[in-house]
């Protein structure tokens, strides 16, 4: 019966995921040829790159900007659409389309929108009077305009599972609020905030593992061969350029490795954390 | 209890999700992962020995097999079509099966697919990677099925024979050729006052018109970051060189190469050029087609391009690139179809070969405007296609002026080098002489390694 499942686990995922702690241990050329063990190389050339430690940056800033505003804005428009208002479905329906959308042709779009010469932003930007700007090639506002188009698509996703979440909370709290004369700000904080603390750890945790895995947004807006590229390359890109741009598949093995434990310390510490401020009941 | 339950499944989930997440990511690199079922595939297909037995007993033309080939200009598309069917109307036990990619992702994929065995049987490759593909073994010469074909390669380029030559063994016959001319907007010329270029401009008249033709939202020419359309032809004319003779050292080093580079920063620092940020998100074509740009050095490729526009079409017209201290050299380079050591069906992937380096295949391409063919007595019937036209300037500096298209065997490598140095040098980020210095340092231990 698990079959299908475990044999999909074991081709998909574990075969690949034990190669690939291989592979950072060897060297590998052009067109795959095994060049041999190399034990740690990889990793200390890692240590040395200083493009790794520019994307290792950028891909935490990424997770600075991306993730609270995912989650603030997903909460919010839950919360909204939580309310009885007229045409919710068709609220619902619109917030959540970002988010069945392709990335890909998400991205495509804002790239045009953001495009220095043609873009709708920048007609807008001068027929309002203002300065229009390279905008995905500007050092202050590339890495900007692509987290704009990564919240974009998380708000629609993560606002269905809070607002399942806020659903979930019993109707006899507010009920017992309200004859206490509780306004709606407080009935917030005092009974969803609290009581949505689960769906909201996993919120967090989603969009911080999501979003150390930032690609397809960069690689859809910004040109390999633009200089913005320095500025906004996410590890994954790091890792995508040195495995299939410059053929360097060991070490961008290695890279992958490092991801995998950054990650993985970083789930492990928020579970730790999760005590203090989850409340399970 | 309840909670504790959705809990326990909330946890579950993300100890997956995490697994997941990176597996996602980690995925990627084990290519070789999918590659032995695609061969599997292939093979349980009509294998080897099926070839074998149809060969014997098939009639005289018995060619057979079905022959992937990869390509990435989609203008060679409709040339492509006429030749496939011509082709297999020849050779009926043969199906070609063309399979175009965006430049884009071309290389990528073609790497990726020949890493895992399951290559195009014939693919197009380009002086960059030449060297790389051949010297893994990945494509085979051809100068002995060459002794055995009526082809006569004194029938074409010199410099392209030597580009898809290493160590001494042909790899493929250039199916193409490019050289560069200065394309210019009659129009905004006619506007500013100032006369058309022409065969007598030196660098200094260009830069004198570009400066004239830049007033408010219009530029006089686009000078962003190029190697064939732009440095490979001035580093040459100033005197320098990429790459020295015997492919041991660059020359980043030397003022004169430098000096064929700072040409073109001169130009942007001066703003007679849209910047560097604005020609990378919408490339050069493009800006020059929004009829905003009064010139743009590139090759004869933009032909076709600027006719799928005929309003902007005819308010073109192109000439030789100018000069430099009396020294005009334009950069020829041109695309080849090789063979994979890899196919099932070698002897029709040659005749495929042979087929398109032959004389119907180099007229169906001249006629269809595509590109320039390569064989002599076929060239002119691409610049029959574009009358309106300045073309015989292509073919002149071809013949008379061109230089050799550097190459090495990590050319593939350093041409990433010197691009993302460059390009911070171009978007006046850092000098020019900064950015040579990394060049040529990167460079040098490159060619050292091969």
């Amino acid at each position: 019966m698990i079959a299908p499942v475990t044999v999909g686990l074991i081709i998909f995922y574990f075969y690949p995921f034990f190669r690939v702690i291989r592979d950072s241990l060897h060297d590998i050329g052009s067109f795959d040829r095994d060049l041999g063990f190399v034990g740690l190389e990889n990793y200390i050339t890692m240590m040395h790159d200083t493009e790794m430690w520019q994307a290792l940056g950028n891909t935490f800033k990424y997770v600075a900007i991306i993730v609270p505003l995912s989650l603030v804005f997903a909460l919010l428009i839950a919360v909204l659409l939580n309310a009885k208002i007229r045409g919710q479905s068709f609220f619902r329906v619109v917030y959540f389309l970002p988010a069945v959308t392709m990335s890909v042709a998400v991205s495509m779009v804002w790239r045009w929108i953001f495009n220095g010469d043609f873009g709708v932003l920048n007609s807008l930007m001068t027929t309002i009077g203002l300065e229009p700007r390279q905008w995905l090639s500007d050092k202050s506002t590339a890495m900007l305009c692509i987290s704009i188009v990564s919240v974009w698509t998380n708000v629609g996703y993560y606002m269905i599972i809070l607002l399942a979440g806020i659903q979930g909370i019993s109707r006899g709290y507010y009920e017992a609020a309200e004859i206490d004369g509780a306004t709606p700000f407080q009935k917030f904080y005092k009974i969803t905030l609290p009581l949505l603390t689960p769906t909201i750890f996993y919120v967090i945790i989603m969009l911080v593992i999501s979003t150390f895995q930032i690609f397809s947004e960069i690689y859809m807006m910004v040109d390999q061969r633009s200089k913005a590229m320095k500025w906004t390359q996410s590890v994954v890109m790091h890792f995508y350029r040195s495995a299939f741009s410059y053929s360097k598949k060991g070490y961008a093995s290695a890279v992958a490795v490092l991801l995998f434990v950054i990650i993985m310390a970083l789930t492990i510490f928020q579970m730790k954390m999760q005590k203090k401020w989850v409340n399970y009941d | 209890m309840k909670k504790k339950i959705i809990a326990t499944l909330l946890c579950a989930s993300m100890i997956v999700a995490t697994l997941a997440g990176c597996g996602g990511s980690a995925a990627a690199p084990a290519a070789d992962a999918p590659a032995p079922a695609a061969e599997d595939t292939t093979e349980a297909a009509p294998a080897a020995d099926t070839a074998d037995a149809t060969e014997a007993e098939a009639p005289a033309s018995g060619l057979e097999g079905e022959i992937h080939y990869a390509y990435w200009h989609d203008a060679l598309g409709p040339y492509l079509e006429e030749c496939k069917a011509n082709f297999e109307a020849a050779n009926p036990g043969v199906t070609i099966v063309l399979e175009p990619t965006s430049w884009g992702e071309y290389w990528t994929k073609l790497e990726t697919a020949a890493s895992g065995g399951a290559v195009a049987d014939v693919f197009q490759l380009n002086g960059p990677n030449i060297g790389k593909y051949a010297s893994a073994g990945i494509i085979v010469p051809i100068d002995d099925l060459l002794k055995s074909s009526d082809i006569d390669l004194a029938n074409y380029p010199a410099a392209l024979l030597d580009l898809y030559t290493v160590d001494s063994n042909l790899y493929g016959i250039a199916m193409d050729y490019d050289t560069i001319g200065l394309w210019y907007n009659k129009e905004l010329f006619d506007a500013a006052g100032i006369a058309y270029p022409d065969e007598n401009w030196t660098w200094d008249d260009m830069a004198d018109a570009a400066a004239k033709l830049t007033s408010g939202d219009q530029y006089g020419i686009i000078a962003g970051c190029a190697d064939q359309a732009g440095f490979y032809n001035t580093v040459p004319m100033y005197g320098g060189y990429i790459l020295n003779d015997d492919k041991t050292k660059s020359g980043f080093s030397l003022p004169e190469t430098r000096a064929g580079i700072q040409c073109w920063v001169d130009l942007m620092k001066a703003g007679y050029s849209p910047s560097q940020d604005s020609i990378t998100e919408n490339t050069d074509s493009v800006l020059f087609m929004s009829g905003k740009v009064a010139m743009l050095m590139a090759g004869d490729w933009f032909a076709a391009e600027f006719q799928s526009d005929p309003e902007f079409a005819a308010k073109v017209d192109c000439t030789y690139i100018p000069t430099v201290n009396g020294k005009r050299v334009s950069v020829i380079h041109g695309k080849a179809n090789c063979i994979s050591a890899s196919t099932q069906y070698p002897e029709t992937a040659w005749k495929w070969v042979e087929y398109l380096a032959g004389p119907e295949a180099n007229e169906i391409l001249g006629k269809s405007g595509a590109a320039i063919p390569t064989h002599k007595d076929y060239s002119a019937l691409y610049f029959e296609q574009f009358p309106q036209y300045n073309m015989a300037i292509f073919a002149d500096e071809a013949q008379n002026m061109s230089c050799p298209y550097p190459t090495s065997k990590t050319a593939a490598e350093w041409g990433d080098v010197i691009w993302n140095e460059l390009i911070m040098a171009y978007t006046l980020e850092t000098t020019v002489d900064e950015a040579c210095d990394n060049i040529a340092e990167k460079m040098d231990a490159l060619l050292a390694s091969e």
